[in-house]
């Protein structure tokens, strides 16, 4: 040990410690380095790591694509202000939170209509865009800290006038470490019977899912949330003559449908709207109720502590919207430490602390819509070429 | 094994003596297997020699001291953010002269505390560092062409290289 060169497995332990941005400048260090940083095991070992952090805690953050105009139609252009899209650094030990700009592939502006972001997953992307001159549905699964995409092939499927809702998700099957894209469709007719597909990255094709889909009625305007390996879908059903509430789980690897138990309160109630929210760091499934109680509402947010088990509900955040200052409208996302990130009815985002009952501005000031997904950094696609439309 | 022993001797690959406690050498695999096979009997001369250098040394044994009451007993919260406090100023030394030493010779050492210390901040230290810096430090020669360089380049425009 009389020199300073440090044996291969050693370097090797270092770099699985860099960040994404750090590790792609490393590839021109030398041709060594380059083969080891884009090969498939160091990428998959990189992500695995960040995952055990961010589940930890540590390194997790948030995507969020902010709409900043408030008359924003879908049938409009897409402009920038309908791609301001942003990751979050939370660093808990200095309680510092903060936005950074993401880059947009050059191919969204050729579109027509603005395309809607829907899942994350493992640091992916993904959106879905409409395009009503070929009566199709573009998807795009993206990295955005390394710019590069691939443009999922169109679903078996056509849409067409029948189709009511579309739910679609990003997952990851940690069997075949294969990427996938669900679509859900439900029909306008409850004749017809809910539909499935899945795209799978490695065969790179549509596959309808012939296992029937539970007869639930998806809630609209509310992408899935992928987390313990399942999309889930916030749903319902008639029952009894009155509407009953649960979750909708499609376990990605093993293509299985199941279901989970909403907590209890949010099923008692009937005036209540449930959404499935997003947790920082992926690692529960949350929910936020909206109660109405007069002529206002009342928020309750909920974390399943332990996957499936209905008794693990647990009830972290409850508020009356207009006790805030700024009155909060929308609940986006929740922090791993249990913060609530907020849109006040003016447009400004904002950190709640239910502990404190306190809030402050987080960066922006005028968002009216908001799409906010679990996020990691990762390494996927980083042999893919930059900006290419095709696999 | 006699419990009287507290301390015991060992070598330095330069040939310096250096003491540890008995608790302290636990943090080691290697290093305890020594204690056991080696000095614990009374008439023991035979002192130990560790290949490490001695600067590095007195640090690894710095380390151990530091963190063998808790590894032994278990500690508060209080004391483990003291800890945390202690081991990033303890860290702050410079990456070739003596971190990598340290990795080297935690490895060798199976000291995995100090192992993942040490690898995350030389981790920290390189982030922000430049490509020809790392080929500095990592006694790396640039075997790409400049052509290839650029296509490197073009492929990741989101990133600086510099």
């Amino acid at each position: 040990m009389s020199d300073n060169y440090l044996p291969p497995e050693i370097v090797l332990e270092i770099l699985h410690r860099l960040p994404v941005k750090s590790l792609v400048k490393f590839t021109s260090v030398c041709r060594a380095w380059n083969s080891l940083i884009t090969d498939r095991t160091f990428i998959s070992n990189h992500l695995n790591r960040t995952l055990i952090q961010a589940s930890n805690g540590h390194k997790g953050s948030l995507f969020f694509q902010f709409f900043l105009e408030r008359n924003l139609r879908w049938r409009d252009p897409p402009r920038e202000y309908a791609y301001s899209l942003y990751s979050t650094s939370n660093q808990q030990t200095d309680n510092h939170f903060s936005f950074e700009r993401l880059p947009l592939p050059s191919l969204f502006f050729s579109l027509d209509r603005c395309a809607m972001f829907v899942g994350t997953c493992n640091g992916l992307v993904c959106s879905d865009y409409y395009s009503p001159s070929s009566d199709s549905i573009n998807i795009l699964i993206w990295n955005p800290l390394l710019r590069k995409y691939v443009v999922v092939s169109k679903p078996i499927m056509t849409l067409n006038k029948h189709v009511y809702i579309r739910g679609f998700g990003l997952g990851f099957d940690s069997r075949n470490n294969d990427y996938k894209v669900a679509v859900l469709m439900q029909f306008v007719s409850r004749q017809h019977n809910d539909y499935l597909e899945v795209y799978s990255l490695v065969s790179r094709s549509w596959r309808s899912i012939t296992i029937s889909v539970p007869k639930f009625f998806l809630e609209i305007g509310c992408p899935p949330v992928f987390v313990n390996g399942a999309m889930h879908w916030a749903v319902c059903r008639k029952k009894d003559g009155s509407i009953q509430r649960s979750i909708l789980s499609f376990d990605v690897t093993e293509e299985t449908f199941g279901e989970l138990t909403l907590p209890l309160q949010s099923n008692e109630e009937s005036n209540t709207t449930t959404r499935l929210l997003v947790v920082e760091g992926g690692r529960w499934l949350a929910v936020v109720n909206r109660l109405r109680k007069g002529t206002g509402y009342l928020l309750h947010i909920w974390v399943m502590k332990e996957y499936g088990v209905t008794d693990s509900w647990t009830e972290i955040l409850h508020c009356d919207p207009r006790r805030y200052r700024g009155r909060l409208e929308d609940v986006l996302a929740l922090t791993s430490n249990g913060k609530g990130i907020m849109r006040c009815l003016d447009g400004a985002i904002v950190l709640v602390d239910p502990t404190k009952e306190s809030m402050e501005p987080i960066g922006h000031q005028k968002v009216y819509a908001a799409y906010a997904g679990s996020y990691v950094e990762s390494l996927v696609f980083i042999n893919k070429e930059f900006d290419a439309l095709s696999l | 094994m006699s419990s009287s022993v507290e301390a015991i001797t060992v070598l330095s690959s330069d040939g310096d003596e250096f003491k540890i406690t008995v608790s302290a050498a636990k943090l080691s695999k290697p290093l305890n297997w020594m204690l056991e096979d080696v000095c614990f009997s009374d008439d023991c001369d035979e002192v130990p020699t560790i290949e490490v250098n001695s600067k590095t040394l007195v640090k690894v044994i710095e380390y151990c001291e530091k963190h063998a009451p808790r590894a032994n007993s278990g500690a508060s919260d209080s004391d483990a953010e003291e800890l945390k406090k202690w081991d990033i100023e303890f860290m702050k030394m410079d990456v070739k002269d003596i971190l990598f030493h340290i990795l080297m010779a935690a490895n060798y050492l199976h000291m995995e505390g100090l192992y993942d210390l040490a690898c995350q901040t030389a981790a920290d230290l390189m982030k922000g560092m430049t490509v020809s810096q790392i080929r500095k430090i990592f006694h790396i020669k640039n075997d790409f062409s400049s052509e290839e360089q650029e296509q490197l380049r073009r492929q990741h425009p989101g990133c600086s290289f510099d």
